[in-house]
């Protein structure tokens, strides 16, 4: 039944967007992008232990153990796997306790509001460079149905609430309103500390100034250490939450499979070694954004598109969700289409890879017909897909300011070479 | 005779000190049906002794023994070592402390600090190994349980208690062998009986001590017991109307334990009436004419009732299980105590854990979960509650198994990890005791334990993949290429290619490279003579 009606809605949007009226350009596509979250959560129980899905730090089948230790007066940072800092801990306790039921619309909501600003945000965008034209319905359709998205809204996966920040920095950022951008990073990085990067972004809305930039990092520490001053007073006044909650993403302790880049190198790693690669990996990943943000100075939107994507390729604990709102946004970067090197083959590998990951999952886990290799192979694979597309947006930036410099004298199958600066 | 006296010289000399020991042994032989006979052993020994004038000198009671409770100030140990499973319907109560499949240890310490405890258990453990010949160093240890885990460790709440089961430990001939050196008697008496051959080859066996001490100032008083309980499957091939101890343990028994105080075999009847042999009595017995017992094979009749406690595993893949522990109580009320060990390599699902319970219902019931702080540190829940007659209780606990690291898994990590037996104490208007369920075997996610490097290489070059560019990209200028005359690299090609097709030449004519560079080498060395 329910899925008859889904198609029924697809069917009138189809319809109505030939009309081109108010209604279908805006109440068809969101009810429908609704009806689709809500049929979705009805098979929740299908997909809430889905390995790509959900991860320590995103699952509430995991947010709600923690809270049921927190109902039974138990200390829940004294148990193992218990990562939601106590602000996550108390609001949906909350939320459980009163109403439950409206647990499950919040989240649709939020995820329909986060397409919303997410395709306004691309709309200011586009209006800037391409003039009159509209990119909003494609980017909603893009990320409101995309089955990723759905299905995390409907195991309610906490990357919805992250994604809905996403948009809201992105927004901000497009319409110049740095100081919102680096409270809401600030907010952020109290949760999953590694967002924190993307406070390199504001280094282009600061007018050049070195003042203002510093401010603003100093207006996102800040908004970091009152987050963690109010999880320490939820926690009454303990700090035992930060091994939890943060040592755990800095040292990758509790590392279980995922579609991220490192659980089974932590899995396999000798050692003696052990210390050596946490260490560096986080300081890799902590120092990328200072030369990215040298070589990207005249594009900000890609600049923050490229730095999101390196928060959620390098995240420890990542569920697939975590790319989708960048991955809608994509189309935005219109201007380098023609010079993007490996677009079929990202497309194809990160689809397949999602495709294989529960097959992969299937044979290792289920079945014993394969092993962790195969897992592992996909998640690789997808990780690198992902990394290829970072690193495509960087070559197209710079095969764009060739383009600018060099206009017309170039042909488009040009020959580029690397020369010493 | 001479040893008599000299045993009763030592003895007026030790009294002077304020010593004095004592040693008891005692075999039991029931028939628990027509082909299975249980058997018990059970030495107790006594110390009694003043700290401040003691003189080290011990006659029965070992001094290993001794030395672990003063050293690591032990109060109360009991070990248990059993393989097999206790069949609750068949055989009625089981013998106390009892002991789940695997090993088990609860120690409690006079300490001023945990960490002075969790330090003297940590060796404690090292030392049993050394005593009991184990290889229980893994043992996953619960600090403190608040119910009652084991029957002799009641409520006592002054003591650090510290407790660990590891159930993949398995109990073998050493264990005895170690065990009968304790004793006083290792060669005469009743010990000569415990022969591994027939103790082993049975369908259960446990076996246990327990040490104690207790000190009034400085007059203390140790005991130990250690106790062997077996239950046999047709003792005797032979069909005939009686067991002999021949046919059941293959020795006699031809020699007395002089020291000991007491040395009975009970024969326990069809009705429950028990024959008692007092071997010290019998004047007879040595090695040409040994004694002879025999048992009647008999269906008994009067069985003990006894509350009922068993465990069972759901869940189909590597990542997710259930574990279910049923309890069924008899035929009068009784408060139970369920004490559960999860060890740190399956996670629970703390809001899904729930009981179930038929007839009225689910009742109050107090819980305890309890964390250990460490990484490998296992996670205890303990429930109390009042089961009213033949009610029947299921505790689910769902769980996640975790993938861990390489170095965490045993040699063979597919047999599975264990997790333990739970533990129910049970308390009756007229008698207390303990039961165990199984143990449960849950097959963990592994990883491949050929390939670390491999793994290692692939996450590392992707790792590049993001610094390659990213180093390039920002030192290096993206221009296009200026064609121009490219001579040095159309030379570096073309001796690169010479190169190759020598090689290729060399190859399939059967060249030997070695040879080729000793001319060079000869060459070389010529070119330097003509300097």
């Amino acid at each position: 039944m329910a899925k008859d009606k889904k198609l029924q809605t697809n069917q009138e949007v189809e319809k109505e967007q030939e009309n081109g009226s108010p209604f279908s350009d805006f109440w068809v596509p969101i009810s429908a992008a609704i009806a689709v979250r809500a049929v979705c959560a009805s098979y929740s129980d299908l997909f809430e232990e889905r390995v790509e899905l959900t991860s320590v730090v995103y699952s509430f089948e995991k947010l709600k153990d923690s809270i049921a230790m927190v109902d039974d007066g138990l200390n829940p940072f004294e148990a193992k796997n218990m990562h939601f800092p106590p602000l996550t801990l108390h609001l949906f306790r909350f939320l459980l306790n009163t109403a439950p039921t409206m647990i499950l619309p919040l989240f649709i909501s939020i995820d329909v509001a986060t397409t919303w600003i997410l395709s306004s945000a691309a709309d200011v965008v586009w209006r800037q460079t391409h003039g009159s034209s509209s990119i909003r319905k494609l980017i909603f359709s893009l990320y409101a149905f995309n089955p990723i998205t759905i299905v995390s809204t409907g195991i309610l996966s906490l990357t919805v609430i992250q994604n809905f920040v996403s948009a809201v920095i992105l927004l901000s950022l497009v319409t110049d309103r740095p100081t919102i951008c680096a409270i809401l990073i600030g907010a952020w990085s109290s949760f999953t500390i590694y967002p924190f990067i993307l406070i390199s972004c504001l280094v282009f809305r600061s007018n050049g100034s070195i003042v203002k930039f510093l401010s603003l990092v100093l207006v996102s520490a800040l908004t970091t250490i009152t987050f963690v001053g109010i999880n320490y007073l939820l926690n009454n006044q303990s700090l035992n939450f930060l091994g939890p909650v943060y040592a755990s993403i800095l040292n990758f302790s509790s590392i279980q499979p995922n579609s991220g880049l490192y659980w089974y190198f932590f899995v396999q790693i000798f050692e003696h070694f052990r210390s050596f690669y946490t260490m560096s990996f986080v300081v890799l990943y902590f120092f990328m954004p200072i030369p990215i943000t040298f070589l990207i100075r005249k594009d900000t939107i890609l600049h923050f598109t490229i730095i999101g994507f390196l928060v959620s390729i390098f995240f420890p604990y990542p569920t697939l969700n975590q790319v989708s709102l960048l991955l809608a946004f994509l189309p935005v970067h219109d201007v380098y289409k023609k010079h993007f090197r490996y677009t079929i083959l990202i497309a194809g590998t990160i689809v397949s890879t999602v495709f294989l990951m529960p097959v992969m999952w299937h044979m290792w886990i289920v079945s014993s017909s394969g092993n962790a290799n195969f897992f592992f192979g996909t998640t690789i694979v997808y990780n690198v897909a992902l990394i290829n597309l970072v690193m495509d947006m960087i070559f197209v930036y710079s095969r764009r300011q060739i383009d600018l410099e060099y206009s017309d004298a170039l042909k488009k199958n040009t020959k580029m070479d690397f020369a010493f600066y | 005779m001479r040893i008599l006296t000299s045993y009763l010289l030592l003895s007026i000399l030790s009294s002077c000190h304020g010593l004095s020991e004592n040693f008891d042994e005692k075999l039991t032989l029931s028939p628990v049906s027509k082909n299975e006979l249980r058997v018990d052993f059970r030495f107790n020994s006594e110390r009694e002794f003043n700290r401040k004038t003691e003189s080290g000198d011990y006659l029965t009671f070992p001094r290993i023994i001794q030395e672990l409770l003063s050293r690591y100030s032990v109060r109360k140990l009991t070990v248990t070592m059993a393989h097999g499973r206790w069949n609750l319907i068949g055989w009625g109560l089981p013998p106390q402390p009892s002991s789940p499949t695997g090993a088990q240890v609860f120690a409690e310490f006079e300490a001023d600090q945990q960490e002075d405890a969790d330090e003297r258990m940590k060796f404690l453990v090292e030392a049993l190994n050394g005593v009991l010949c184990t290889s229980i160093s893994h043992i996953n240890v619960i600090t403190s349980p608040e119910f009652i885990v084991l029957k002799n460790h009641g409520g006592e709440t002054s003591v650090h208690k510290r407790y660990g089961v590891l159930s993949g430990e398995t109990t073998c001939t050493e264990n005895l062998t170690r065990l009968r050196k304790l004793l006083a008697c290792k060669e005469n008496g009743i010990s000569t009986l415990l022969h591994p051959s027939k103790l082993y080859n049975s369908v259960y066996h446990s076996s246990h001590l327990v040490v104690e001490q207790q000190c009034d100032k400085d007059q203390c008083n140790s005991k130990m017991e250690v106790g062997v309980s077996v239950v046999m499957r047709n003792p005797s091939q032979k069909t005939q109307r009686h067991w002999s101890l021949a046919d059941v343990f293959e020795r006699k028994l031809g020699s007395q334990c002089k020291v000991a105080r007491s040395s009975k075999i009970h024969v326990i009847g069809t009705t429950g009436e028990i024959t008692t042999t007092d071997v010290k009595n019998l004047t007879t017995i040595n090695g040409e004419e040994p004694f002879e017992l025999y048992i009647p094979i008999t269906d008994i009749s009067m069985k003990q009732s006894v509350v009922k406690a068993w465990s069972s595993q759901g869940g189909f893949e590597q990542k997710h299980g259930v574990l279910t522990v049923h309890i069924t109580n008899d035929e009068s009320a009784s408060e139970i105590h369920v004490s559960q060990i999860i060890p740190y390599y399956v996670h629970l699902r703390y809001s899904k854990i729930n009981w179930k319970c038929d007839k009225n219902g689910v009742p109050r019931i107090e819980k305890i979960f309890k964390n250990s702080k460490s990484l490998e540190a296992p996670t205890l829940l303990q429930y109390k509650m009042k089961l009213s007659a033949g009610q029947t209780c299921e505790l689910t606990i769902p769980f996640d198994k975790q993938l861990l690291r390489l170095e965490q898994y045993p040699p063979d990590a597919n047999h599975g990890m264990h997790i333990p037996a739970a533990s129910v104490y049970i308390q009756k208007s007229t008698s207390t005791y303990t039961i165990h369920s199984n143990a449960i075997l849950v097959l963990l996610p592994v990883p491949d334990f050929s390939m670390p490097f491999n793994v290692i290489c692939f996450v590392a070059t992707a790792f590049a993949l993001v610094f390659g560019p990213i180093q390039l990209y920002s030192t290096l200028w993206l221009a296009p290429v200026v064609k121009k005359s490219q001579w040095g690299r159309k030379i570096h090609r073309a001796i690169l290619l010479a190169i190759i097709a020598f090689c290729l030449y060399a190859h399939m004519m059967d060249i030997n490279l070695n040879e080729i560079r000793r001319g060079i080498e000869t060459y070389f060395e010529k070119l330097n003579e003509l300097k």
